[in-house]
């Protein structure tokens, strides 16, 4: 056996016992002798794509089908790449040349499949699936986009028979379990949901998309966290143009009601019961994630499932509805008009204080901030600047002021 | 004669400081009169005003190597890498081996064979070759067969557990599995318990797996043979079977031997390796060794390590194979405040810090704490070359290269923790568990 073909043997072998770094050590061998050898190089993209160097997977993939661009499989893999990267035309147009190429390999068809569900097209995954059972009627990819495609198409029994299919065919595939876990997530069946990510777990513990998957299905205990998943995953089904227009109209029509009940005392009750409705809205969907996340830090399963970024969020939310509660209590025993008020203006700083606070990430860093990073520690400096000059027996009026339109800034530049 | 002469060129560099070949003239006469530290100076002084310069760079090495600062030395051998002559590899061999870092002087010294397939040194022999086989590095080369047999290299390991900081309770396990089996044959009989079996370690990088499993042979005065990932691999891709036994065969051939697999979970490779038949045969053929269906196991003792427990085959953790499984873990506050005291030693050092040092260095291996100290070395190597004297080094210097080299332990735990948390199979990492404090 030549020096090269070891080395490439070597590399496989790592690649496939998920060591891409060691692996890479050995194709660069062959590189260092051979550096227009497009195998060697195709094999180099694949340590870059698996251990998420995405773009450098790319361009490596690409000098590979510049040398030799008859290979189906080095398109598959650039696609593979872009899908990473959520840049689906171009992972779309990779795999169609590999299918022109070799029309007969089933796994082109299930990659092609999952990138049409990430572009919401799910007619054309359900039939890109299909083309690739038809080829291969046991691959665990067409049948898990076959399944997610139906479920997404509220093809119900059908979606759970191939789920099943899927499972039978390879129950030890933790990507099988996790897209059975999303799947009943979205149809709202969490229990069942958590099993599944919790098996695609076990087999694979650095399975991140299965984490994601077990933490929101835990979140879904609490009901209005799981009602409020529900409809994001209603409008993720939906186009991005439908997204706008609904949101648009929503608060339109929030604006006419409030208009015709000024305008018709008799309705001025059912103008407060829609306005109502929206800023209970609005806010649960604001303090929904921190509170959830609270809810899984006294969770037993849950509480290791979260970032620490994510503990942070909940802890920090949790000591600003505190204080902000307390400094309010505090302001009914405080005879001082002024001063009490004072008090419950810096107690709702606070309270307000717990939506930024639930959404940050930590650790703060005060280099190479962006815009609403910034307003985040501006907010937080002004909440404690208030409350402590509130202590101090000064008016916060005007930190509070500044405090409020830095808020309603914030507010924006998240909605956008 | 060399004295006057040596006087002559010092006289005459007075005049002329920036005369590099006279001066380099110079160093090499004082290394040839064994005056090591003066031309070390001088060997300093030519690569200030010449930067680079190969032959300086040799003598200042061999200045090192002569004076027993061998990791300086081995910092100037790496750097000058490919361009170094056979006497020069030697010494960097040499100073490997005074280093313990007996991996990369093995991989030197086979780098040095291939070059020159003749060459034998006693010293490094003593270390690095096989006595008990009859066998010679140089004469195996020279024929067609050479990975089946002395490919691998046997020791005879010094170090003893006393060598070893910290690690009671791996030192324990191992004590009552392996040693006390050797050391009371008779008590072990009396109570129906039999020796053998083996013992896999798991743990991060560079937290003295291997070391430990060293001290292990050297405890029981046991040869050593070291099967790393590139021999797994070359079972994988080669003639596999056929090596697995020939390793088993060579440690039976030379009891007491402790054979050590070093990254084991290559071999166990994944779920879906196993679909190929090629790799399974070389499972199975592990699995009888281990079991000596054919041959006689007793007085060789089989030790594996791995930082990936989860790649392991399950087939390997039953009954009389690897059935005792120990968490090594990163070593603790006073190991590490050891380790650092151990690794300055014989180093131009004041007065140094090893608590502060041991309490920064917080989830460091060994393996990391090596390369702070290297970091710290180097940057007093360069200060005293542009200072023209050694420079010691001090607490803040090795305090700034921790901020410089982060753990690599973290980055194991992180998956370990995932393992631990959601695969956790009949409380195989119940060690993980505890090590980070979680209860479940």
């Amino acid at each position: 056996m030549s020096d090269i073909t070891g080395f490439l043997e070597r590399a496989d072998l790592l690649l496939n016992q998920g060591r891409p770094k060691e692996a890479e050590t050995w194709v660069r061998k062959v590189l260092e002798s051979e550096p227009e050898n497009d195998y060697a190089l195709s094999v180099l993209g694949r340590c870059f794509l698996n251990s998420k160097r995405y773009d450098k997977g790319i361009e490596v993939i690409k000098q590979a089908i510049s040398l030799d661009p008859e290979i189906p499989h080095y398109y598959y893999l650039a696609a593979f790449g872009h899908y990473q990267k959520n840049e689906r035309p171009a992972a779309i147009a990779y795999l169609n040349k590999a299918i022109v190429l070799n029309p007969y390999y089933a796994e082109y068809f299930g990659l092609l499949a999952f990138v049409f569900i990430d572009e919401n097209d799910f007619k054309q995954a359900l039939s890109k699936s299909n083309e690739g059972l038809a080829i291969d009627a046991e691959n665990i990819t067409c049948l898990n986009a076959r399944s997610t495609a139906l479920n997404k198409l509220r093809m119900t029994d059908d979606a759970i028979a191939t789920m099943q299919d899927a499972l039978s065919m390879d129950p030890d595939n933790e990507f099988t379990h996790a897209t059975v876990g999303w799947n009943y997530l979205e149809k709202g069946r969490h229990k069942d949901a958590a099993n599944h990510f919790r098996e695609a777990l076990r087999i694979d513990p650095n399975y991140s998309n299965a984490k994601i998957g077990l933490k929101e299905a835990l979140k879904s205990k609490i009901a209005p966290y799981r009602w409020l998943l529900q409809y994001s995953f209603w409008m993720r089904n939906k186009g991005r143009q439908f997204r706008w227009a609904f949101i648009i109209i929503v608060i339109a029509a929030v604006q006419l009601m409030g208009y015709f009940s000024r305008q018709n005392p008799e309705y001025e009750n059912a103008g407060l019961v829609v306005a109502g409705i929206y800023f209970l809205f609005v806010a649960t969907s604001w303090i929904i994630n921190p509170l959830a996340n609270l809810f899984l830090l006294m969770h037993k399963e849950g509480k290791y499932a979260l970032t620490r970024s994510e503990k942070w969020n909940a802890m920090s939310f949790i000591v600003c509805v505190l204080i902000g509660a307390a400094a309010m209590s505090l302001s009914i025993f405080i005879e001082n008009k002024e001063l009490s008020g004072n008090y419950v203006a810096a107690g709702l700083v606070i309270l307000a204080l717990c939506i930024p606070v639930g959404h940050i990430h930590y650790p703060l860093k005060f280099k190479n901030n962006s815009f609403s990073q910034w307003i985040e520690i501006g907010l937080i400096a002004l909440a404690l600047l208030s409350l402590v000059i509130t202590i101090a027996g000064v008016s916060p009026m005007i930190a509070i002021v500044i405090y409020f339109i830095l808020f309603v800034v914030y507010t924006w530049s998240k909605a956008f | 004669m060399a004295n006057d002469t040596i006087k002559n060129l010092l006289e005459a560099l007075e005049v002329s400081p920036e005369n590099v070949p006279l001066r380099l003239h110079l160093a090499e006469l004082m290394l040839n009169d064994k005056m090591f530290n003066e031309a070390g100076e001088q060997f300093s002084d030519v690569l200030k005003r010449s930067y680079g310069n190969l032959k300086a760079q040799l003598g200042l090495a061999n200045c090192y190597f002569n004076t027993g600062k061998y990791s300086a030395a081995i910092i100037i051998y790496e750097q000058i890498g490919s361009k170094l002559p056979v006497d020069d590899q030697v010494r960097f061999v040499k100073c490997l081996i005074k280093e313990n870092s007996l991996q990369q002087a093995i991989e030197t010294y086979q780098k040095l064979l291939a070059v020159d397939p003749l060459f034998n040194d006693d010293e490094i022999d003593n270390y690095l070759r096989l006595p008990s086989s009859g066998i010679s590095l140089a004469d195996e080369l020279t024929e067609a067969d050479f990975d089946e047999e002395a490919g691998y290299f046997m020791e005879k390991p010094k170090w003893k557990f006393n060598d070893v900081g910290g690690m009671q309770r791996v030192k324990d396990e191992i004590s009552i599995k392996i040693i006390q089996p050797l050391k009371n044959p008779d008590l072990y009989k009396a109570f129906g318990k039999k020796a053998g079996g083996g013992i896999l370690l798991y743990g991060p990088p560079g937290c003295g797996k291997t070391f430990i499993a060293k001290a292990t042979a050297g405890e029981i005065d046991a040869k050593f043979i070291n099967i790393g990932l590139h021999d797994i691999l070359d079972m994988w891709v080669g003639n596999s079977e056929k090596n697995l036994h020939e390793i088993f065969e060579m440690a039976r051939r030379n009891k007491p031997c402790v054979l050590f697999f070093d990254e084991v979970d290559a071999m166990g490779a994944s779920r879906s390796d196993l679909k190929q038949s090629a790799m399974r045969h070389v499972i199975n053929q592990f699995l009888a060794e281990l079991d000596g269906v054919e041959s006689d196991n007793e007085g060789v003792l089989i030790l594996a390590a791995t930082n990936a427990p989860w790649s392991v085959d399950p087939a390997f953790r039953r009954p009389g194979r690897f059935d005792r499984i120990i968490f090594v873990e990163p070593p603790d506050e006073s190991a590490r405040e050891e380790i650092f005291r151990t690794m300055l030693s014989g180093k131009p050092v004041d007065d140094i810090d090893t608590g502060k040092l041991a309490a920064a260095a917080k989830d460091y291996s060994g393996a990391d704490i090596n390369a702070v100290i290297d970091i710290g070395v180097e940057e007093k190597l360069r200060e005293s070359m542009s200072k023209g004297n050694i420079q010691p080094i001090t607490t803040k210097d090795i305090l700034k290269a921790i901020k410089q080299h982060r753990p690599t332990t973290l980055e194991w735990f992180t998956s370990a923790r995932n393992y631990a948390l959601y695969a956790n199979e009949s409380g195989l990492y119940d060690d993980i568990l505890k090590y980070l404090k979680i209860k479940k």
